[in-house]
This record gives C-alpha cells, structure tokens and sequence, in this order.
C-alpha cells in the first residue's frame, strides 16, 4: 500500500512539472493553430478602415487560392531545386572525401569551420548582403570584378533578370545549408561499419563502387531525413527571397515563394485567404513529406513496400501454380 | 597486394606508403574543390569586411578588394544613429537570448 501511494504523489508532481510546457503550447501554439484553420472558412478582411467579416463562406477562400497557388508553389519549387541539387552533391561528395580513410585529407578541421561559415551568418542579413553585392549598377562588386577581369562587356543585371535572380536564391541557399548537410552525412557515413568497406577493399572494389554499393544504401536513412527537412525548409523559403527582393518577389514576380504570398495576404490584413493558404501549405508539405518517405526509405533488403508486396505476390502465384500441377 | 590482408591499421599504413597515382590525383582534386569552396565562403565576408573600412565614395567607385582607413567613421555612424538604435537592438537580443538560454538550461 506504501509503495502504491508514494507512486501516485510522483506522478502529480510529473504532471506539474509539464504543466508549463503544455500551457504555453496551448496559448502560443495550438490557439493559433486552431484560429488559423478556423477563419480559413470565413471573409474576414479589411478594406480601408472597415473591418469586413467574419462572415462563414465554406469553401470559397480555398477554392480562389487553389488558383493562385500553383504559380508561387512552382517558384518556390524551382528555387528549392536550384539549391538543393548542388547542395546534397556537394556535400555527398565531401562528406565521402572527409571520411576516406585511404585519402587522409589535411586541415579538415579548418575546411570544415570555412564551410559551416555561411549557416552562422542570419538570412536576412546574407540576403542583404548579396544584394548589394551583386546589384544591378556597374559599380556592384560582383560587376565591377567582372567588368574588370573582362569576362562580361557591360554589367549584368543580376536582380532584373528571372533566372539570375532564381539563381542567386538557390545559390545563398546553397551556401548556407551545404555545409549543415556536409556534417549531417559525415556522421552517417561514419556509423557505417568500417569492416564492410575492409571487406570490400579485399575483394578489390573501387571507391566508386564503395560510394554506391556500400555508402549510399546504408546511408539512406540520413538521406531521406535531409531531403524530407530540406523540403520543408525550401517551401517555407522566405527571409531570403523577401530580403533579396524588398518584399515584392521582382522581377515580375518570378521570385514569390507561397510564404511571401502569404505574408503580403497578412500585411493587408486578409486573414480568411492567409488561413487559407496557411492550410493548403501544410497539406502540401505533409502529401510531399508522405510520398517521400514512403518511396525512399526501404527494408535491409533493399526492396521498396511496393516491391516487396510484388514479390510476395508472385511467390503466392508461384506455389499455386505448383499446387495445380 | 598481399599486405593488405593484414587488420586494418596496417592496411591504411601501408596503403599510403605505397606509391598510388590514382590516389594523389583524387586527393590534388579533393583539395582544389575544397579551396574553390572555401574560398566562395569566405570571399563574401572578404568582400563584407573590406567594405565596411571603405567611405561613400569609394564604394561607388566600384570594388576595391584592398582595405582603407574609414572604418572608425563607419562604425561611429552606425552607432550613433538615431533611426538605426543597433546597441539597444543587441542589448535586447542578448535580454531575451539569455533568459531563454537560462530557461532552457534550468528545465
């Protein structure tokens, strides 16, 4: 009876302890959250100083923004893309080199810090940075050194031009994540079992053939898990472009990520539409999110849920067949 | 090579002794793309950096990689803006930083 008693006064004492913690997720969190979802039914804006709403209109808010998304979610897409595809090469490749043993690279101490520079640095202030860097007039840095080291005749204009302008988006998002993902590889592939890539050596196999046929399926957890976070990191892109661009998404507004659209939706005080989008954003990060672990992330043996559901069938087909002859 | 059935120590030792031109032009290769890296990281904070030692009218010059003397003026202009309060900004940062800091740590 002691012993029951003394188990219960704990677990009040459990409950205190993270009673903090789930009061201030209400207020802070789930509140807002709940709210979000809810005024995404209603026409709650403003026009001038009138406040309109909130008036209940079902569906009509997701249905005009199901029209409009696409275009920013392509943006944002294609932005993610130009940075994620250098970055996780990049850092596959370096990650690889760090941890070769057979290689042995001096300084990787100070090749490492130089790397993860760029993601200490906040976006908005590297994003300001690169605008000035890289601005429209001959007298920009980058110009200048172009102009200077003759390999363009007259300045480019960097910010007026959709793809430099995309691709200087995808290029800071590179610099900034390629070193993170650089870390976050080296450590997955150094919990790989050396002994495998002895074995391997044994047999003669190459390091090309050690990279894919030992490296890459053993590190496919990690991988995943980098490009499920770099993709919900990438359709949230916002401080970069919105700095880059002083909030409007130029040129022609080929640099509008969805979140920027939903922030101009916010400044008007259009908070049914931005509801809106807030949710139709969070269904399409989880959809993404759920084709992307369910086709990447596969059994010790290599086969995908799929393929193996196609196995099993065909072994049931095989000893049918067999039944019946 | 038959040294390398030995445990895995002398493997790498031996390995590395042994003279590999395949090997020294993958590691030349490691080192130029990771100097190009590195020097893509840095050069902005070059840039950044040399800048702030410029005045007004050497900027609109154009780049100038080499440093100058104006920096004690930059940063007493910045410091003294009336519109631009950065210390009071860091000083607030640093506030609510380090309560967090102190929450998260005694939790």
């Amino acid at each position: 009876m002691k012993t029951k008693k003394k188990g219960m006064s704990y677990a009040k004492w459990g409950y205190i302890f993270l009673a903090p913690f789930f009061i201030t997720f209400f207020i802070f969190q789930f509140w807002p959250l709940a709210t979000t979802i809810y005024y995404s039914f209603f026409e709650y804006f403003r026009s001038g100083l009138k406040i309109i709403g909130p008036n209940f209109v079902g569906l009509k808010n997701y249905a005009a923004m199901i029209r409009e998304v696409p275009k920013y979610f392509s943006n944002t897409m294609i932005m993610w893309l130009m940075g994620f595809i250098p970055q996780i090469i990049v850092s596959l490749v370096l990650a690889a080199w760090f941890t070769d043993l057979r290689l042995k690279l001096r300084f990787q101490g100070f090749f490492k810090t130089v790397i993860y520079m760029p993601n200490l640095i906040m976006a908005s202030a590297f994003a300001m940075l690169f605008f000035t860097l890289f601005s429209n007039s001959e007298t920009g840095p980058i110009n200048s050194i172009l102009l200077k080291l003759g390999i363009v005749a007259e300045p480019v204009r960097w910010l007026s031009n959709v793809w430099t302008a995309r691709g200087l988006v995808g290029l800071m998002n590179f610099l900034m994540w390629f070193g993170n993902t650089t870390i976050i590889l080296m450590a997955a592939i150094m919990g790989v079992d050396p002994g495998l890539y002895e074995a391997a050596q044994l047999d003669g196999a190459s390091s090309t053939t050690m990279f894919w046929r030992i490296t890459i399926p053993l590190i496919r957890p990690l991988l995943v898990y980098t490009l499920i976070t770099s993709l919900i990191g990438g359709l949230q892109m916002f401080d970069v472009p919105q700095v880059l661009t002083n909030g409007k998404g130029d040129p022609n507004g080929s640099t509008n990520t969805i979140i920027m659209y939903l922030n101009q939706h916010l400044y008007s005080k259009n908070y049914g539409t931005a509801g809106a989008i807030s949710v139709l954003m969070f269904l399409l990060c989880a959809v993404l999110c759920i084709i992307i672990y369910f086709t990447l992330t596969q059994e010790d043996d290599g086969l995908t849920r799929e393929q193996r559901k196609a196995e099993k069938a065909r072994i049931k087909a095989a000893k049918a067949a067999a039944r019946h002859h | 090579m038959p040294n390398e059935t030995k445990t895995s120590a002398t493997t790498t030792a031996k390995a590395s002794k042994i003279h590999d031109p395949m090997l020294t032009l993958q590691r030349a290769v490691a080192y130029i793309v990771l100097f190009v890296l590195c020097f893509i990281c840095l050069f902005f904070f070059y840039v950044l950096i040399v800048n702030a030692t410029h005045n007004n009218f050497t900027i609109q010059q154009g780049f100038d990689p080499l440093p100058r003397g104006s920096f004690g003026v930059n940063f007493f202009n910045t410091t003294h803006d009336a519109n631009v309060p950065i210390l009071t900004g860091l000083r607030n940062s640093l506030i609510v930083s380090a309560a967090c800091a102190a929450l998260c740590a005694t939790a």
